[in-house]
């Protein structure tokens, strides 16, 4: 187990650092530099664009640059943000944390629906609300999260009165912690509503899939022959044995959870990462997109590396090969 | 399920209830504070620093922060005074100007011409946004604490460019940054009518009264003034429609025109437009688009073949109109003299006719030397109007001649085909592009797009290169009157309008909205009250006043109450459906 824990590690560190050096290279692939795309006004000097350019070390060979960053990457440090003027990890700390309190809810939400659905479609599975369920969960899976978001802030505008926009009702004054709770609460309904709508029915149709190969199997004939009810052959047995593929799913999306939801985020004005992400393309911020591409792929690698730890630990087979 | 278990159900949704009502009943309503919210969809904010910002929506939030010497006045022809209570023109080049004398900063400190010297200063220094707002100002004179001299190559020039632009900054807390190019200046302290209270990045901007503010008739008549960031104008247009806030900027999308102009609870309106599309012809000698465009007479006939009042129509219905130059008819500079050319397709064939541009066997005219009138137009992806526009003028290019064909794309794109670096010399690599400018209503320096030296720097996108109007462009900064300023405007925009390095077609008037229970805003200030340009919005709004003494700080369409109430149903809901699956299972 030990050997097998090691290697995993030793293939996680490998990958990140491959991902430096492809995090440098692929946003300077992008058409258009960050200096003519933020400055365009007809007055500019040519002084004014040396000394900008000279600030963010665009003004050196890309060798340099790369090298400059991979040692400011190793001293912890992901540069100064070409439109906002302020060290990238101050800015991305921020919006991660509130990407995370949107982001994490919501995954465990669409993680335990997409779930319970697909165990219970496989276990109803030639009904007609088995196929009903399935049917909705893939058009939910299908539709943009802009459609459903717009929708949904529709439904709200003219009937729900719930919060559109941002985390909280800005310049009120709570009067104690609990009201600021509600109020963030009552600001993350719509979007986790998006977010899970849209994201459980891969979970659903995963579990479902999963369940129906074991349920083909002899030890489930066999628990059946020995009188055990329905409900406790789905959930605790089969469901157990299907697990390898949830869990490796459910590893991607927490991974990804990192990465925000630039959708969600930016329809219903979430100050999160995703959003974040969407500006810095826009304005080819270069050190604020390296800096969140590297945060997003060190989680979604940390996470899939956690998940291949843990098959190995469920099926004891994936450990010995 | 047995009779048991309904009533532990039962008891679980009580409990729950009651423990959610006592949450409820917890709530109080937060003081009686006037607040105004602004919702933000266009450029983000980028830094509170006035010397590095390039986006409209940080000078906005501290034009009222940062004192500077003058104010354009309502007319847009005249100034009031600011920090500068007074001033007076010696001879024709020196501006001495009195400050007043009770002026503080927001930390107490008092404000003196000492700081009006050190802000100008930052402002010349190459890193500065605001380098070519102070290029006319030759010497700088610290009178005493309360005067100061500028000794400028043209006053009209300073006043529209510089006095009423440069922020006053503290020079005691900027002289002690190491670095002032990448200082942030969060919180900002300046010494207008109004502080930064609180600022929390990518979300909000909260500004209030700064009470010992000069002026007291400049101070704001509402408590606090909170400025929210949206991704986009849509999403900024729905917290409105929402009631989290109470206008938005710098424009609403006219998909949801109609919808908030039949709710009598906003007001919807049109203000003078400050943005304008053109198209830009690649008129580069050195570039490496079609070369028939550098023909003067080839642009001439493309200009005759637009039907530009209708492109307008049809484009931006009912909030565009058709421009002869290149500045929004608002700009106090616009040449009225100078007509939108008529659409004339017989013309247009006559003048390519004439000029020998003949018609090929596939329908296309080719030049004298051989060379087809093919072009491409690239354009913005994120203005579906424009892209549209541009395909309307290829339809009518077409019937005289002339294939084109419209790329939209994005605008990194369409940068790096404009201008492409050759052998180390930038060359215009496009035919034509159809984009947008923002012009300040009282600038005269927006003409600096045409100098020959913008197509090296990756501004000009025409390429065009006429010394006779870069020798004509720099006596904008020796004019000594208003007049003879304009009357060097005038003539450039003859020069554009005759050699047609552009095309202006349609000038953007801006659709804004506000909720109808606020007032106090100028509709017909060039680019609305909440494009980011008008200094007067945040101290000249107020409620009306059958709102005024019911207005709290809660928003009222969704006011917690409500949001409460769904809060407490769903957590209902969920644990109700739990425990089921709970009970059921132990059964």
């Amino acid at each position: 187990m030990k050997r097998y824990i090691a290697s995993k590690i030793f293939s996680m560190i490998i990958s990140i650092l491959a991902l430096f050096t492809l995090g440098f290279i692929i946003f300077r692939l992008l058409p258009g530099d960050p200096i003519s795309l933020m400055l365009r006004d007809p007055r500019l000097t040519e002084d004014q664009i040396k000394s900008i350019k000279a600030k963010f070390g665009l003004d050196k060979p890309l060798w340099e640059q790369y090298v400059i960053y991979i040692v400011n990457v190793f001293k912890g440090e992901l540069g100064i943000s070409i439109y906002y003027k302020k060290p990238v990890s101050n800015i991305l700390l921020d919006r991660l944390s509130n990407s995370l309190i949107l982001l994490i809810p919501s995954t465990i939400y669409s993680i335990v629906l997409g779930v319970l659905i697909g165990t219970l479609c496989a276990w109803r599975r030639s009904g007609f609300a088995s196929r009903l369920t399935t049917t909705i969960s893939l058009v939910l899976y299908s539709l943009p999260t802009y459609w459903l978001g717009g929708i949904l802030i529709l439904i709200s505008i003219n009937f729900l009165g719930l919060p559109v926009s941002g985390m909280y009702s800005y310049g009120i004054e709570y009067l104690n912690s609990l009201e600021k709770f509600l109020d963030l609460l009552s600001h993350m309904i719509l979007p986790s509503i998006t977010l899970t709508l849209v994201s459980f029915g891969g979970f659903t149709v995963i579990t479902w899939s999963a369940m129906v190969d074991i349920i083909r199997e002899d030890f489930v004939w066999a628990l059946h022959a020995m009188g055990y009810p329905s409900r406790v052959i789905y959930f605790k047995h089969v469901l157990r044995n299907a697990l390898i593929p949830i869990v490796s799913v459910s590893a991607i999306a927490i991974g990804t959870t990192v990465a925000g939801a630039v959708f969600t985020e930016t329809i219903f004005a979430w100050p999160g990462i995703g959003r974040l992400i969407y500006e810095a393309v826009i304005y080819r911020d270069y050190p604020l997109l390296q800096g969140s591409f590297l945060i997003i792929t060190t989680s979604v690698i940390i996470a899939n590396t956690l998940a291949d730890m843990l098959y190995g630990f469920l099926d004891p087979r994936v450990r010995r090969s | 399920m047995k009779v048991k278990e309904i009533v532990n159900y039962i008891m679980v949704i009580l409990l729950i209830v009651s423990l959610s009502s006592g949450v409820y009943g917890c709530y109080t309503y937060g003081q009686q504070v006037k607040v105004f919210r602004v919702g933000w969809g266009g450029t983000s904010f980028d830094t509170f620093n006035p010397f590095t910002t390039y986006a409209a929506i940080s000078s906005w939030s501290t034009l009222n922060v940062y004192s500077r010497l003058v104010r354009i006045a309502s007319d847009l022809k005249s100034f009031v005074p600011d920090l500068a209570e007074k001033w007076e023109v010696i001879g024709d080049n020196t501006v001495r100007f009195h400050l007043v004398k009770n002026a503080t900063f927001h930390d107490g400190k008092p404000v003196t011409a000492y700081d009006v010297e050190y802000s100008f200063k930052l402002s010349a220094e190459p890193w500065s946004a605001r380098i070519s707002s102070v290029k006319m100002v030759k010497e700088i004179k610290v009178v005493d604490s309360y005067t100061i001299e500028f000794d400028v190559t043209s006053v009209p020039l300073f006043f529209t460019e510089a006095a009423s632009t440069v922020p006053i900054v503290p020079k005691h807390i900027w002289s002690n940054v190491s670095d002032p190019s990448t200082y942030d200046a969060n919180p900002p302290i300046g010494s207008g009518p109004l502080k930064v209270t609180e600022y929390k990045e990518g979300q909000y901007i909260v500004l209030e009264p700064y009470k010992n503010f000069y002026y007291k008739k400049w101070l704001p008549k509402v408590d606090r003034i909170i400025i929210k960031f949206y991704s986009d104008v849509t999403s900024a247009t729905n917290a409105l429609l929402s009631g989290e806030v109470d206008a938005v900027g710098p424009y609403i999308p006219i998909s949801l025109y109609e919808t908030l102009a039949k709710n009598p609870q906003f007001k919807v309106f049109k203000s003078p437009g400050t943005m304008y599309f053109y198209l830009a012809f690649n008129v580069d000698p050195e570039g490496t688009g079609n070369p028939t465009l550098r023909d003067r007479l080839v642009r001439k006939a493309l200009a005759y073949a637009i039907n530009i009042e209708y492109l307008c129509s049809v484009a931006w219905p009912n909030y565009s109109k058709p421009i002869a130059n290149p500045l929004p008819t608002s700009n106090i500079f616009y040449n009225s003299n100078l007509k939108v050319r008529p659409f004339n397709q017989s013309l247009a064939v006559k003048i390519l006719d004439e000029a020998g541009y003949r018609v090929g066997s596939s329908g296309v005219r080719f030049s004298p030397d051989g060379v087809e009138m093919k072009y491409t137009i690239l354009v913005p992806n994120k203005f579906p109007e424009a892209v549209n526009a541009a395909q309307l003028i290829a339809k009518w290019w077409s019937s005289i001649g002339v294939s084109t064909t419209v790329k939209p794309m994005d605008t990194g794109s369409m940068s790096s085909i404009i201008w492409q670096k050759v052998d180390d010399k930038i060359k215009l690599g496009h035919d034509i592009d159809l984009w947008d400018w923002f012009v300040d209503p009282i600038s005269a320096t927006h003409f600096e797009v045409f100098v020959s030296d913008r197509k090296i720097l990756g501004i000009s996108d025409s390429g065009y290169n006429n010394s006779e109007y870069d020798n004509l462009f720099n006596k904008i900064y020796e004019a000594k009157t208003m007049d003879e300023l304009k009357d060097v405007a005038y003539k450039l925009q003859e020069m554009v309008y005759r050699d047609l390095p552009y095309l202006p077609l349609c000038e953007i008037q801006p659709i804004q909205a506000h909720n109808a229970k606020f007032t106090g805003f100028d509709y017909n200030w060039p680019g609305g009250p909440f494009s980011g340009s008008d200094w007067r919005v945040f101290i000249s709004v107020a409620f009306v006043e059958e709102v005024q003494p019911t207005e709290s700080t809660r928003p009222t369409s969704t006011s917690l109450t409500t949001y409460t109430t769904y809060l407490v149903i769903a957590i209902v809901i969920i644990v109700a459906v739990v425990a089921l699956l709970f009970l059921r299972r132990r059964g």
